[in-house]
């Protein structure tokens, strides 16, 4: 698939002290969730009045925001088919929780309560509880069918697409720092779960596939990513490798033995030995990461490539290179030298620079409290208070993106995937006497309103159900559809 | 219990020595602009995180997502 569609889903964590100093309560799960539920209808209401229009779930700019399990407010993107709009919307949907977070500051002040409500992008509390950081990307129905070949891609990207974690009370002499936040949490390869099981890719059906017709393929073994670089080259990279699966050039690529032993293993260490079946040395995510690397690099050799490609191999590669000659102390947790300043692309490496510095300013090992808070407010989305934030405005982290890109992904739809058709209904259906209804991501419901100031008519259902327009968009390509528009727009013209 | 923490630091010996010296050859290799941007990276993560105090670990607490 020379074009690909993709999106991320990202969970955030809320975190409401009512008052920081008074009648702290033990927070068990019912004190946290009865927080979150009385939380989390501000910021849906805060919707409308920081100015983005919405029809239930789903927002103008296509994308979603709900309330997901466990109160964790969630952010998808609309579909996407490039990489620039897909970091442009993924990190519009952290602008778009801040400003939510000010309007339910506003409202919480407003009701006379004060205190601590902060948004962070993360996957993980002080607890060890998880929250996820989910992509999709459209492939075809052959590529599912071997799906198994992306494995050693997916368990080895995390090299450079982790964001690092401080291990809570680790044990004297094991590494004090990993590269991602949700190695831990993954148990199985496949798995049809979402919480307390979770495979590196989830095989829920949500939908009925159409016979021959491409899929969507769910992998939830990313963390959450700050950096715009670190989200440009996973997708990129993941999406780039999943055109070699669909063109069966990855037949010959290894195997893991242990696919989820690995993927702890290398998040614990990044020169970790991995085992590969047939193999009898050892291999490293760098050694298998570069087998992928060259077999992309030989398959562009000899087919057409995007631009958006293009760059992604240039930079894979050079991210590869800064990898090896970075160099890290796993054990101490120390990073000694980073030539290539991967730390202004990658999280785990930046988020490690700024311990290490708070470190040794403050002459504190791993056992301080320090390093765990800068874990943590790395992913804090307030620029007045976000660590990650601060190094982007001071320049010390890489931009893929100006900021007018994500401040217009906030509000508009990505122009080439049906995103746009969705958008533009929620968008223009504002003000109007209509009611419209998102069923799915596929599926656009507009029902006229028999008269918006009383939803007592005798007549309602009956009157609904006939004047309603139904909108399908099956095909996730396309974008404009004139015949489509004319009906949309007689229709809001009817009922305005 | 902090003062305690602050006193096991000199005795990793060797890797303090190993940071000094990269210590050195970082200041000596920055420039003044990016001299001023990590002394306001160190202030504004010092803020931070006293703002913030030890206690907030205790209370970042979540329930399971996906």
């Amino acid at each position: 698939m020379k074009t690909r569609i993709f999106g991320t889903e990202s969970e955030y964590a809320l975190m409401y002290c009512p008052d920081a100093k008074q009648g702290r309560e033990c927070l068990t799960d019912r004190v946290v969730l009865e927080r979150m539920k009385e939380l989390t209808p501000l910021l849906v209401s805060s919707l409308a009045s920081k100015g983005y229009a919405s029809a239930g779930e789903f927002l103008g700019n296509g994308g979603r925001f709900y309330i997901d399990r466990g109160g964790h407010p969630e952010y998808a993107t609309p579909e996407c088919s490039t990489l620039r709009d897909l970091v442009a919307h993924e990190k519009a949907g952290d602008r778009i929780l801040l400003d939510l977070m000010a309007g339910a500051r506003k409202l919480l002040a407003g009701g006379g309560k004060g205190g601590n409500l902060q948004v962070f992008k993360n996957n993980v509390d002080s607890f060890g509880t998880t929250y996820g950081a989910h992509e999709n990307y459209l492939v075809t129905h052959a590529a599912m069918e071997g799906i198994r070949s992306l494995i050693p891609f997916l368990v080895t990207r995390q090299i450079f697409t982790g964001s690092g974690k401080v291990i809570p009370r680790h044990a004297a002499g094991a590494p004090p720092y990993q590269l991602t936040q949700r190695a831990d949490f993954l148990d199985q390869v496949f798995s049809d779960r979402t919480s307390e099981v979770r495979g590196i890719i989830n095989v829920r059906k949500r939908e009925i596939p159409r016979e021959g017709q491409n899929r969507r393929l769910h992998i939830i073994v990313g963390d959450s990513n700050m950096s715009e670089y670190a989200i440009w080259l996973k997708i990129g990279t993941t999406s780039l490798v999943l055109r070699l699966l669909e063109d069966g050039v990855l037949e010959d690529m290894p195997v893991l033995s242990s696919p989820v032993r690995a993927l702890k293993d290398i998040s614990a260490g990044f020169n970790s030995p991995i085992g590969l079946e047939g193999h009898a040395r050892p291999s490293t995510a760098l050694d298998v990461q570069r087998l992928f690397l060259e077999k992309a690099l030989r398959f562009c050799e000899c087919n057409d490539v995007s631009r958006d490609e293009e760059e992604i191999l240039e930079q894979w590669a050079l991210t590869l290179d800064g990898l090896e000659q970075l160099e890290i102390s796993m054990q101490t947790g120390t990073l000694e030298a980073d030539p290539c300043n991967l730390k202004s692309k990658l999280d785990w490496v930046l988020k490690l620079w700024l311990i290490n510095r708070v470190q040794r300013e403050k002459g504190i090992g791993w056992d301080d409290h320090r390093p765990k808070l800068t874990d943590l407010f790395y992913h804090d989305i307030d620029p007045e208070s976000g660590l990650f934030n601060r190094c982007r405005q001071l320049r010390l982290a890489e931009r893929i993106l100006e900021d007018e890109a994500i401040s217009r992904a906030q509000y508009e739809p990505p122009p080439d995937t049906r995103a746009r058709i969705r958008g533009t209904i929620i968008q223009n259906s504002e003000g109007k006497n209509v009611e419209v209804v998102v069923e799915n991501w596929e599926v656009v419901k507009i029902a006229a309103n028999p008269d918006k100031n009383r939803s007592e008519h005798p007549f309602r259902r009956l009157y609904r159900m006939s004047n309603r327009l139904d909108v399908r968009l099956l095909d996730p390509f396309v974008a404009q559809d004139a015949s489509l528009t004319g009906e949309v727009e007689a229709f809001l013209a009817n009922w305005g | 219990m902090v003062d305690s923490r602050f006193a096991q630091k000199p005795k990793k010996k060797k890797e303090t020595k190993k940071d000094e010296s990269l210590e050195k050859l970082a200041s000596s290799q920055v420039s003044p602009d990016m001299k001023h941007k990590l002394d306001e990276l160190d202030n504004f993560i010092e803020g931070v995180l006293e703002k913030a105090g030890e206690e907030f670990l205790d209370e970042f607490r979540q329930v399971e997502g996906e």
